[in-house]
């Protein structure tokens, strides 16, 4: 059988699971595996930035400024419904993330990497000073589920999980697709040489700053899908210690290939389940897994299945060279 | 008055933690995160130490502070070695990696201690130096008056150490141009040791110092260690000097936002400070482009 259909029906077999998970998931369970979800979204799209080199650490500020602005458009200043809501407050959050990238773009690597935490740090510190439009440390609330149309209802785990497998599908779709066609190969070719790149009449500006705006794009709207979950939106929820753990997913998992992410998402947030009566033990353990993952697997744990093949190759050669 | 202490307080406590990370980095040329962690852990040794003497050992509360901020800066600089063999000497062909792991680092420290030490907050007991003392009609704790001797102390320790001993000069050497050292003989690992060592114990003294005027925590690390890479930023990382410039002239500005009345907005300034400096001259005031 080919390897492509070997991957087409891998990836039936885990869709068919993953729709099928409600069935036998309790109801805390489901809970964990909807922010897995909306944390697969933030990791994808995180990574989709760092194709052109640069770890964007105001993608979770960013998500709250979904979260918030949809508390705003559908509670405080108008009373609009979910489905508007989410494709405005998004787009707001792109606008948002537009007019940032032109001073961060200026930067890069490290520089980046502290210049976009300080964007990300200037958003919650706007929250918690403006007390009166967006609550201060309380944050904002009395956001609902989604209204329901043609007899579904989102107030039910259940429900929202599919909601939200809908958009975590639509995110890799649209993402993976972006990936293929220009904007990834030039980002990476960004990534890996920007002289090079800016040598053969490549507009790297202009690549850099779709990456990031697309990318920011999506953390927008995994904010909205949070806010609605929970209820509300608090500064103390969008902070450093989250960005590292979406920023751990997508290392630990594999930066360097479009699936990674998915398996960081998926492994830490079974091993945060495991742990889930020693929380504060987490970042210990995402820590050491980070840690040993730069050491040993640097391209993550999705290039294991490829380093073993390799492996096995070379033997294969160098016992063929003996024997023959 | 108040203000001109409070300054001086804040900004040789500033300059404390940067200077380490601008060492660090101009010799190593790696980031090193955790480094708000040995601040904690330094911080942490002398808050233990001196809660012996609350608990009865006989010894004057001035002299255990003094000799407690020294056993924090051995500790942490030997901590600092080890991790620097183990962790960063490995990595030292991707910065990036180090960076990441130094990350992961923070964290696992951060758990050990808190496991050890409990979450909370807790403030010395036992005061090294009490009471006040009243000038130009300011009342000023002596407590305040021993950090920024001490601070002050270290830092011009430091500085004439760098520009004055073999060792000093061999390490500036290093910073500039790594390969040119190496061909007048200077031996780069050993150096690179040295500089985490030093690095790292001014942090761990910086952490004792305040720790002792305010309270200790686990967490008191992650707070320090943001705003000290705005500070390295803006200065220049890598260059001593600029940071030094930098950490000063944020303890005038916080100190001045501090008595206008608008602490609140401390965090914002920081960090709008860095957006501007970074859009217009990325490699900090004084820092060069690489």
């Amino acid at each position: 059988m080919q390897a492509k259909t070997i991957k087409r029906i891998g990836i039936a077999v885990v869709l068919i699971a993953l729709i099928a998970l409600p069935a036998f998931l309790s109801k805390y369970l489901m809970y964990l595996v909807i922010i897995g979800g909306i944390n697969a979204i933030l990791a994808v799209s995180l990574r989709f930035i760092n194709l052109f080199g640069g770890w964007s650490f105001v993608h979770i500020p960013l998500m709250g400024m979904g979260g918030y602005m949809t508390a705003l458009l559908t509670t405080t200043i108008g009373n609009i419904p979910f489905w508007l809501s989410i494709p405005i407050s998004s787009l707001l959050v792109m606008l948002v993330a537009l007019i940032l990238s032109y001073p961060l773009l200026q930067t890069g690597g490290f520089y980046f990497f502290l210049a976009s935490y300080a964007a990300g740090e200037m958003l919650r510190q706007i929250w918690i000073v403006n007390k009166d439009v967006f609550g201060g440390y309380n944050g904002l609330a009395g956001m609902s589920a989604p209204e329901g149309f043609l007899g579904i209802n989102f107030s039910s785990y259940n429900s929202m999980w599919y909601l939200v497998l809908i958009f975590v599908l639509g995110t890799i779709a649209v993402l993976y697709w972006l990936e293929k066609t220009l904007v990834g190969v030039s980002a990476r070719s960004i990534s890996s040489n920007e002289q090079l790149s800016k040598s053969i009449g490549m507009n790297t500006s202009a690549y850099k700053r779709a990456t990031f705006v697309i990318g920011s794009f999506f953390a927008g709207m995994a904010g909205v899908l949070y806010a609605h979950f929970l209820g509300y939106v608090s500064p103390l929820d969008y902070t450093s210690d989250y960005a590292y753990q979406i920023m751990a997913m997508v290392i630990i998992g594999g930066a360097s290939s479009f699936a990674g992410p998915l398996v960081g998402v998926v492994l830490l947030t079974a091993v945060r389940e495991m742990m889930h009566e020693l929380l504060t033990y987490v970042p210990l353990v995402y820590g050491i897994f980070l840690i040993l993952t730069l050491y040993f697997l640097p391209e993550g744990i999705i290039s294991i299945p490829r380093r073993v093949l390799k492996k096995m190759h070379s033997r294969r050669d160098s016992k063929g060279q003996g024997g023959g | 008055m108040d203000i001109v202490i409070y300054i001086l307080f804040l900004s040789s406590y500033y300059c404390l933690v940067t200077v380490g990370i601008a060492l660090v980095f101009g010799v190593m040329k790696i980031i090193n995160f955790a480094h708000g962690e040995f601040y904690m852990i330094g911080g942490v040794i002398v808050w233990y130490l001196m809660s012996l003497v609350s608990n009865g050992l006989q010894v004057n509360p001035a002299l255990m502070f003094i000799l407690s901020i020294l056993v924090a800066m051995l500790v942490v600089g030997l901590l600092a070695v080890i991790i620097q063999r183990v962790l960063f000497e490995p990595l030292k062909k991707e910065p990036f990696s180090a960076f990441m792991a130094s990350y992961g680092l923070l964290y696992v420290l951060q758990v050990v201690v808190a496991e050890f030490f409990g979450r909370k907050e807790r403030s010395m007991t036992a005061t090294p130096f009490p009471g006040n003392l009243t000038l130009f009609g300011a009342s000023i704790s002596y407590q305040r008056i021993a950090v920024i001797v001490v601070s002050v102390a270290l830092l011009i320790g430091f500085g004439l150490f760098l520009r004055y001993s073999r060792t000093g000069r061999a390490i500036r050497a290093c910073s500039q141009d790594s390969v040119a050292a190496a061909l007048q003989g200077i031996n780069a690992k050993r150096i690179s040791m040295l500089v985490m060592a030093l690095g790292s114990a001014l942090a761990a003294a910086a952490g004792g110092l305040v720790g002792a005027s305010l309270v200790v925590t686990p967490y008191m690390g992650e707070s320090v260690i943001w705003q000290a890479f705005v500070f390295v930023i803006i200065g220049g990382l890598g260059n001593i000097k600029g940071v030094i410039v930098s950490s000063t002239a944020f303890g005038i500005l916080h100190s001045l936002i501090l008595a206008a009345g608008f602490s609140q907005y401390q965090q914002l300034v920081n960090v709008i400070a860095m957006l501007i400096i970074l859009s217009i001259k990325p490699e900090g005031v004084f820092g060069n482009a690489s």
